[in-house]
């Protein structure tokens, strides 16, 4: 077997739960399977940002400076209940999520599923409506498919799709400040009733937070009870 | 299907299994592996289906041709011996051929030194002789659970055991070896090499590390090591071959090419095993290393477990009977397991924690294994293994390589290195020594019956699994198995007595229902026998240590609560000795009277050192146990120092009376019946393994047995039984059950019945 990301021939580990329940082997080398960090340990109670190696100052009590920040905020004061990471955003990942994303080998979402799925169950459960983040026709055209709604699939549960979004400049070219002052890009696509419903928002990587709560807003406006997240990377 | 061929060999062990002995247990066992395959890959269903199908009428088709096309009647054979000759002391075994395809196994006991000296230089691999003789179908276990010697040597297609009247010289002469012979020559150079110029201490572990031959060790240092669970590192493991692979290789590789050094290895792994005695460990390790050679050339990746797979079902098409070999089983399930824990083992990144991990394991999937064929496990086996894997592996093993190179290269090199190496095995040989006597920690458990090897593989596999999710507690259920087995003893409501077939002599093992009891009644016994110093084995056949030992260890008796000498003769407690060192004896039991008899003092002598109770019983005591009261009918405390002061019990078992009767002559037998006017029984152990001097008419028209059952050896020397004592047995239409005849004797029994069975139909 060939692994999927850097392609060289390895011998996937065979284990006794494997042996035992006939389960596909890690598409993974080992080598590159090391490399993605898990997140673990103490984090930030909204934003899931992992404590350790954050400076003393980033931290007031359970949260991290940022969310503190947005809690301040009025307007923006407990949009996004919590988020939810599975990996560091590490060089590794970057160089992954660059292949996957911007290279379109679609593919790689295979070596997130189980680690997603468990992350997943591990804050929520299939009660929940899951949403992913929508890219814009523009974008959908030019990448061939959204990153967001892959790592949904691989849920294997109900898909919502009730947000579109406008074509804008990427996320990634803004700087921070750009990307907090920028105005909502996301609308209800159809008139859907979200009352009384509470949505997993699921995107691939958060890095300021400001596009989950964007979509957030606009779901609650809609009458949704409450928003949280999850996302395969933490910036 | 690359990854999953383990499924494949599975299928064809399942086949085999079916085909050899079809079952309702194989035929489950086929049925639900079906399902599981069917719910989770059909591809890989319909692959296992087919490999089973044609394993299980490949076994079928070997199994009916493997039979024997001569007949007893033959007495002239043209011989080829065509495996390395095995002399102990005076007897001769080989493995010889007949009419170029069917082999045979030869035994011959030599009349003389000079004839023994003569022999051994002529008979070689490759020699033709001209013999008279007679064939004998080999022995049947006559014991439970011993050794099933017929079936043993059908596994390797030999049907007969040929004992010639003599082996001369003058109708023998050496042909040509073929290769296989010539490589079996070699070798024989080798171990010589290795007896005459290694340190004596040496010699036994060093051909068995670089020959897998194991005769020329020390027989109770191999008992030591068995006991304490370290065997497999006498036998050449995987991890052996692996190691001089790999040093070769990388030595290789400085004067050639890879892909010469490649093909330069796969030459030589063929070699190296007929060289190192074809043992399956040895196949299996080698053919693995070709395996993965053969993939490394082909810049192709092969997945150990893949590789062990391929190989397991490459040796069951070569010889599917492998699959009965204890060493095949253990090596293969051995290296499974470790291959499957090799990811949790790579989770800790300590050294020493990854070795005892390794062994932890290696040991857990072997236990069933080593609980069916030696009924014990040692608790030093873990921490001894942690100690020893690294010190064989990295220390004596390259040492005993090192000093065989640098011995052939130039004699004086060796010397620091076979200095260094005598140091290390007599250090190790004395821990094994210590441990294995006096501190073994073993614990016996006895044979598992099938519910319990299904419940050890359950439970071992659950913590395997567990264990990969770092949840040691489930270790617990394998505790909760061995205790369970341990215990299972205690509430059988069956109780059992067996007359065993100890050959000439007594040995009466009673076991009380939910084992509120367990006695044994005399030992069984052999004279000694005066030997010249050539004649002497190796290792004596011993009843005690070879017949009843093993026979209660598999009935997993830990501890005996009386041991019943009846009286001081040889064939009856002669064993004794043997089974105190083995096993814990609470009460030694003796008739009252001072005696007189040497090898009784002895015993007595030993119970007392032993911190044992001896109690002396005679006329008029009594205990009960379990319900069954025990009477004591003899010996009457006037001093007899002779067979007529043997213990006579009387006690009933499943409904019948028994009357256990020891060596009691006429006067005894006449005694008894005046003191007890009114006995009656319906089982009689017949007195004196059927002497006519005992089992009177008249004692039999006053005791009026239904059954009796004779402990006699068969040719014994003495002509035992008797015709008169049978024919007075026969007109009274006793039932006679006797040992020489039927093996051992068993009465299986509850409350209120029993059952008698006999080994031998």
């Amino acid at each position: 077997m060939n692994c999927l990301i850097c392609h060289a021939p390895y011998n996937p580990l065979a284990s006794w739960q494997h042996f035992l329940t006939l389960k596909n082997a890690d598409c993974l080398c080992v080598k590159c399977r090391g490399a993605f960090v898990k997140i673990d340990g103490e984090i930030c109670d909204i934003c899931g940002r992992p404590f350790a190696g954050l400076e003393r100052s980033h931290r007031q009590g359970k949260l991290c400076a940022d969310c503190v920040q947005w809690q301040k905020d009025d307007e923006w004061k407990d949009v996004l209940t919590k988020n939810r990471s599975v990996y560091m955003y590490n060089e590794f990942m970057k160089e992954v999520v660059a292949l996957w994303k911007f290279r379109g080998d679609y593919a790689i979402v295979q070596a997130f599923q189980d680690e997603f799925c468990r992350e997943f169950y591990r804050h929520f459960d299939n009660t929940f409506c899951i949403v992913p983040i929508p890219l814009s026709d523009e974008r959908l055209y030019e990448r061939g498919f959204n990153q967001a709604k892959a790592l949904a699939e691989l849920l294997a549960l109900p898909i919502y799709e009730p947000l579109c979004r406008r074509h804008l400049e990427k996320q990634s070219k803004k700087s921070r400040l750009e990307r907090l002052r920028t105005e909502n890009v996301f609308r209800l696509s159809e008139k859907t009733s979200l009352r009384g419903k509470h949505i997993v928002l699921i995107d691939d990587i958060y890095t300021t937070g400001t596009t989950l709560r964007h979509a957030a807003k606009v779901l609650l406006k809609a009458g949704a009870a409450s928003v949280s997240s999850i996302t395969l990377a933490r910036g | 299907m690359r990854g999953n061929i383990v499924y494949m060999a599975i299928a064809a062990i399942a086949g085999i299994a079916a085909g050899y002995a079809w079952s309702s247990v194989s035929l489950l066992f086929i049925v639900l592996y079906a399902i599981f395959l069917f719910a989770r890959k059909r591809r890989l269903f319909l692959f296992s289906i087919m490999t089973i199908c044609v394993f299980y009428m490949y076994i079928v088709y070997i199994d009916r041709h493997n039979e024997t096309q001569l007949s007893s009647r033959m007495t002239l054979f043209s011989i080829r011996f065509v495996a390395p000759v095995a002399m102990d002391g005076d007897q001769l075994k080989a493995m010889v051929e007949v009419r170029k395809k069917e082999k045979l196994q030869l035994i011959y006991y030599v009349k003389s030194a000079q004839e023994k000296q003569q022999l051994s230089s002529l008979l070689a691999p490759g020699t033709v002789c001209t013999v008279k003789g007679t064939l004998e179908r080999p022995a049947l276990p006559r014991n439970p659970n011993a050794f099933d010697y017929r079936r043993y040597l059908r596994f390797r297609h030999i049907h007969w055991i040929l004992q010639p009247q003599s082996i001369s010289p003058q109708h023998c002469r050496r042909m040509s070896p073929t290769l296989y012979e010539w490589l079996l020559l070699l070798r024989e150079k080798g171990l010589h090499v290795i007896e005459t110029h290694f340190p004596a201490e040496t010699v036994g572990i060093v051909q068995a590390l670089l020959y897998g031959e194991r005769t020329e060790l020390d027989e109770s240092l191999l008992e030591g090591y068995q006991k304490l669970g370290l065997i497999h590192l006498l036998a050449i493991s995987g991890l052996h071959v692996t190691l001089l692979v790999g040093a070769a290789f990388s030595i290789l590789i400085r004067f050639i090419t890879k892909e010469t050094a490649t093909i330069i290895l796969l030459i030589f792994l063929p070699i190296y095993i007929v060289l190192t005695g074809a043992s399956p460990s040895v196949i299996r390790a080698s053919f693995t290393a070709m395996l993965f050679l053969c993939a490394n050339y082909r810049k192709m990746m092969l997945s150990p477990l893949d590789a062990l797979s391929v190989t397991l079902m490459v040796m069951l098409l070569f010889d599917p009977y492998m699959l009965w070999d204890v060493g095949f089983q253990l090596s293969f399930i051995v290296s499974f397991a470790l291959i499957l824990s090799s990811p949790m083992i790579m989770s800790y990144h300590s050294a020493v924690f990854r070795l005892f991990f390794t062994t932890a394991i290696a040991q857990l999937s072997a236990l069933p294994f080593l609980l069916y064929y030696f009924f014990e496990v040692s608790l030093w086996s873990l921490p001894l293994n942690v100690i020893f894997v690294p010190l064989y592996s990295f220390m004596i093993l390259p040492l005993a390589v090192a000093s065989l190179v640098a011995y052939y290269v130039h004699p004086l090199f060796s010397a620091p290195f076979m200095w260094l190496l005598q140091k290390i095995i007599i250090i190790s040989s004395d821990v094994v020594a210590l441990f294995s006597s006096n501190h073994s920690l073993s614990l016996i458990l006895g044979k598992p019956s099938f519910f319990f090897l299904v419940c050890y593989a359950v439970a071992i596999l659950v913590a395997f699994v567990q264990m990969e999710r770092k949840r040691y507690f489930s270790l617990g259920w394998v505790v909760l198995v061995i205790a369970l087995h341990a215990f299972s003893p205690y509430i059988d409501r069956y109780g059992e007595v067996v007359l065993l077939d100890v050959g000439q002599g007594d040995c009466i093992y009673i076991e009380l229902p939910y084992r509120k009891g367990v006695y044994l009644i005399d030992t069984g016994g052999a004279l000694p026998r005066q030997r010249q110093p050539w004649q002497e084995r190796k290792r004596e056949w011993d009843v005690g240590k070879d017949v009843v030992v093993p026979f209660l260890k598999a009935k997993g008796v830990r501890y005996i609560d009386k041991l019943i000498a009846t009286h001081g003769d040889v064939d009856h407690i002669g064993a004794a000795e043997e089974i105190i060192h083995h096993l814990s004896v609470k009460q030694l039991v003796i008739g009252k009277g001072k005696t007189k008899n040497a090898i009784q003092e002895k015993l007595v002598q030993l119970a007392k050192q032993k911190n044992m109770e001896v109690v002396q019983i005679s006329k008029g005591d009594r205990w009960t146990a379990g319900g069954i009261s025990f009477y004591v009918l003899h010996p009457f405390s006037t001093y007899r120092d002779d067979n007529n002061h043997s213990i006579v019990l009387y006690a009933k078992f499943g409904g019948l009376s028994w009357l256990l009767t020891g060596d009691l002559e006429e006067a005894g037998e006449m005694e008894l019946i005046n003191a007890f006017p009114q006995l009656k029984v319906d089982v009689l152990k017949v007195a004196h393994h059927g002497s006519d001097t005992s089992t009177t008419a008249l004692f039999l028209e006053k005791v009026q047995p239904k059954i009796a059952l004779i402990s006699v050896g068969k040719h014994n020397r003495y002509g035992h039984p008797s015709p008169d004592v049978i024919e007075r047995l026969r007109k009274r239409n006793v039932i006679i059950l006797r040992t020489d005849r039927h093996g051992a004797i068993r009465f299986i029994y509850s409350k209120k019945r029993g059952t008698f069975f006999v080994m031998l139909p």
